[in-house]
């Protein structure tokens, strides 16, 4: 579809002041000794396609704009259409904005754009520091957020985003997780659990709140910047026992207070250019505190993703660092490396500790319009069971190419 | 005080003349002359008003754009770009018009009072444009 759309004439579109972009993306991945992120990798898959288009309205004072956006990631997504973002904003002065609607939720200095891949070298971020399995969780949140640029004198420049809403994961992901090992829903429902409804595998609470300060020194094009999340979820009444899950099917138990999510996240971050050099580092702590999550969490390691089986009182701690190059004004190249290690209150038996990730790429960009870019990545060090139906090898690669095209 | 003035106009001046394009505003641009910094500050994106006016950004595109972001906004135009994406596809700005030529981007100019581009220093400019000089410091 991608090298069908390379022979339409391609720009940006204006109507009556509104502007319109899109950009759609294919890609190819193939996996080396262990099956991620999409079934069928370790074959080779083209199940991993992205499509998105905005329209955005500027007036004197008021910004108007939505984007949706479509994805095909293996067993997620299914070409769903859902809406990115939607907001309005009053601009009352560029140190003063507020926006209400659907915003895109600062979480470090990349994860608002993850999927644009025009602006950036590589395809995924690091997968030890935004895991794409868990992506639902740090997308958008439906809410009011007051930001702002201030400059302070000639060479420094101060921006700030506080927001209050919710969370727009959605409600059904932990069902889900649970059937079919993926956060999102596709449009297929999901087959039913014995003994549950899916009304009571819901989230019924979704709150989050925040913050981002990025400092820029504009002489040496240099970042730091500091992100707070605050996400309090709850669960339903009725849930499995997944304490006492020993396999078969789980029972259902009946918990008055249900299941409460209290997690905070706290991220560093920092970047910097010199000449067609370009560094990057950011590193996150995650810290849970579930009421109740001990009846749920303990035992429960999850079908899916790396990151994610984490209990009461745990910790994630993880950090990459990157370094670019602009080859040409067409051509740049990175590698990168990161690694995450979970802190257990309680170590679990064969629960996931730590996991490193090395990646090199390449983006070439054929004309204005169309890119097109190559990642090589290699995972060791995980000590948990990874692939039961293929390995149980600590380390893995993965080879992802992707073509795109933008307007 | 004299001194001072006079030095501010040969800075002016000097980096008026040293560049290879002038910046050229609509007939309402709020300001005769504005910073280096300023200058950058609206074209990546972190300023969008000038004494409370909405300022609309013009840019010509191809080697003109390449040489204005490298000579004046000190970036790379894959680093311009790029922070233009983000803006665009996160609802957080509108990337400034882009015109194939001079004379398309003049004639915008024409109809957008709070409008400002740039042209090369030998352009010869329409009534009803006006040349913003660039001064060092704010």
């Amino acid at each position: 579809m991608a090298l069908a759309l390379w022979a339409i004439p391609l720009g940006a579109y204006e109507v009556d002041g509104v502007d319109v972009h899109g950009s759609l993306s294919q890609s190819y991945m193939k996996t080396h000794g262990h099956e991620w992120l999409i079934p069928g990798s370790l074959e080779g898959t083209f199940e991993y396609t992205e499509f998105s288009l905005n329209a955005y309205k500027q007036f004197e004072h008021w910004n108007l704009g939505a984007q949706v956006i479509s994805r095909d990631f293996g067993r997620e997504g299914d070409f769903e259409l859902r809406l990115d973002w939607a907001h309005v904003e009053f601009n009352a002065l560029d140190a003063l904005s507020l926006r209400l609607g659907r915003v895109k939720l600062p979480f470090g200095l990349y994860a608002e754009f993850r999927d644009v891949d025009m602006a950036r070298t590589e395809i995924l971020l690091p997968q030890t520091f935004l895991p794409e399995d868990y992506r639902g969780a740090a997308v958008a949140y439906d809410g009011v957020g007051v930001a702002g640029d201030i400059p302070i004198g000639e060479s420094h420049l101060l921006q700030y985003h506080l927001y209050w809403g919710t969370n727009n994961i959605k409600d059904d992901f932990f069902l889900n997780y649970l059937t079919q090992g993926i956060y999102e829903s596709a449009t297929a429902v999901p087959p039913a659990l014995p003994g549950i409804s899916q009304d009571q595998a819901v989230l019924d609470t979704k709150t989050l709140r925040g913050g981002q300060l990025i400092w820029s020194y504009d002489p040496w094009q240099w970042r730091l910047g500091y992100n707070y999340l605050h996400y309090i979820g709850h669960f339903a009444l009725d849930f499995y026992d997944l304490k006492n899950f020993a396999g078969g099917v789980p029972n259902v138990v009946r918990d008055e207070l249900g299941l409460e999510l209290d997690i905070q996240w706290h991220i560093l971050s920092t970047d910097l250019f010199l000449g067609d050099w370009f560094f990057r580092a950011e590193t996150m702590m995650r810290l849970n505190d579930y009421t109740q999550g001990d009846l749920f969490m303990d035992r429960f390691g999850g079908p899916g993703g790396l990151t994610t089986n984490l209990a009461n009182g745990n910790e994630l701690w993880s950090w990459y660092f990157s370094v670019q190059r602009q080859l040409l004004d067409s051509t740049g190249v990175y590698a990168r490396f990161g690694r995450f290690i979970l802190v257990e209150e309680e170590p679990v038996v064969g629960g996931s500790t730590k996991l490193n990730e090395f990646s090199v790429g390449v983006r070439h960009d054929f004309s204005e319009h169309v890119l097109g870019k190559l990642q090589v990545f290699h995972y060791w060090g995980y000590p948990g069971t990874l692939d039961q139906a293929t390995n149980n090898d600590s380390s893995w690669g993965m080879v992802l190419a992707r073509m795109t095209v933008h307007f | 005080m004299r001194v001072r003035l006079f030095l501010l106009l040969l800075l002016s001046m000097g980096v008026h003349l040293h560049g290879d394009f002038v910046l050229v505003g609509g007939s309402g641009f709020p300001k005769n002359e504005i910073s280096a910094t300023t200058l950058k500050r609206l074209f990546l994106g972190h300023l969008s008003f000038l004494e409370g006016e909405r300022i609309t950004l013009h840019q010509i595109e191809g080697d003109s754009l390449k040489s204005f972001c490298e000579k004046h906004l000190k970036v790379s135009l894959t680093n311009y770009e790029r922070r233009w994406a983000r803006r665009i596809f996160t609802g957080k700005g509108r990337v400034p018009r882009t015109f194939k030529d001079e004379g398309s981007m003049l004639k915008s100019l024409l109809e957008q009072e709070h409008g400002l581009g740039f042209v090369n220093r030998s352009t010869t400019l329409p009534e009803g444009v006006r040349v913003i000089n660039i001064i060092q410091g704010d």
